[in-house]
């Protein structure tokens, strides 16, 4: 019956409905592991980035990045709003370039997104103390 | 920081191989063809200027892109299993992966070349149709800008390279 409904939905709302039938709403203490959050991530950036590729677009030069992925881009931005507390995701969302190549890892599905290394913990150290300066500074220049 | 975005950027392009290399189009040149031209450029006397010629054909259709789809991830991580049984020795990646100008490095790419062919073929009725026709061509890492062969970046690949460029990160620097 839910298959049925979910026929007539965009691929968005889909993806939405299938993260909310996914999701454990009975603990309330643990509503998505930390693998599980890692995925909805990347898969929500991923989702716009198939946006922006969808049109297809040729860039060259300093920009390219806003060029080419603009929603992925303002997706970003906003996931970087969202976790400003949580500082490993905060991390991540402050290295465009990095969570680019996660959200283009995420379109080729599992081989990537169930391997050791795609986990919030070894993508952090991965980013070391760099992605710890990039928030800083981050954080700084909007102080200013 | 420069560590990070090399990672990122090979993933970004990595997946695109995984693109070009879906594309349904016909290549011009074909398996058996493109063999003898990836051989040729191991040959020291070989004239490298007509070999890139040759290949040009090849360009504009690799460049398109096929669907992700066409790769399930069974297939890749037996590729990545692959990179895995030339290049690592008890999980521990060897000392000339990645290295240019290393015979080691080479002998492990030409057998790594091999086994991935085997596995496109022998999966054949599952993975993007001229897969192994763009691999070989793929494999022919001197066009494509490359300064050593480089292997599919599937997932122990970024893992090892990630490894190896942070053992560097004060010794990377960016380049325009």
């Amino acid at each position: 019956m839910i298959v049925g409904k979910l026929s007539d939905k965009s691929d968005q709302e889909k993806a939405v409905l299938f993260h909310w039938i996914s999701r454990n709403r009975v603990k309330d203490s643990y509503k998505a592991t930390e693998e599980e959050k890692l995925i909805e991530v990347v898969n929500e950036l991923t989702y716009h980035l198939e946006e922006d590729l969808s049109r297809g677009l040729e860039a060259d030069g300093q920009d390219i990045l806003s060029v080419l992925y603009l929603k992925f881009c303002e997706a970003v931005k906003v996931k970087a709003e969202q976790f400003k507390e949580d500082k490993g995701y905060r991390r991540l969302c402050c290295v465009p370039s990095f969570i680019l190549g996660l959200a283009m890892a995420g379109r080729a599905g599992r081989h990537y997104k169930h391997c050791s290394w795609f986990t919030i913990g070894t993508l952090s150290s991965m980013l070391g103390e760099y992605g710890g300066v990039g928030v800083e500074r981050d954080e700084q220049e909007g102080s200013n | 920081m420069i560590c990070l975005q090399f990672i990122g950027d090979f993933l970004t392009e990595s997946v695109q191989v995984l693109e070009h290399l879906a594309c349904e189009e016909e290549p011009p040149l074909r398996l058996a063809e493109l063999e003898l031209i990836r051989d040729s450029f191991g040959d020291e006397k070989s004239d490298k200027d007509i070999l890139r010629k040759r290949l040009e054909v090849m360009e504009p259709v690799f460049r398109k892109r096929g669907s992700l789809k066409g790769w399930r991830p069974e297939t890749l991580d037996k590729i990545d299993d692959c990179f895995e049984e030339h290049y690592m020795l008890d999980k521990e990646v060897l000392t000339f992966a990645f290295v240019p100008n290393s015979g080691g490095n080479q002998n492990a790419f030409m057998k790594y070349c091999a086994g991935v062919d085997e596995i496109l073929e022998m999966h054949s009725d599952i993975v993007p149709k001229y897969s192994r026709d763009y691999f070989a061509y793929y494999s022919i890492w001197e066009v494509h800008g490359y300064a050593f062969p480089m292997p599919l970046g599937t997932s122990k690949v970024v893992s090892v390279l990630e490894a190896i460029v942070s053992g560097y990160r004060d010794g990377l620097i960016e380049v325009s």
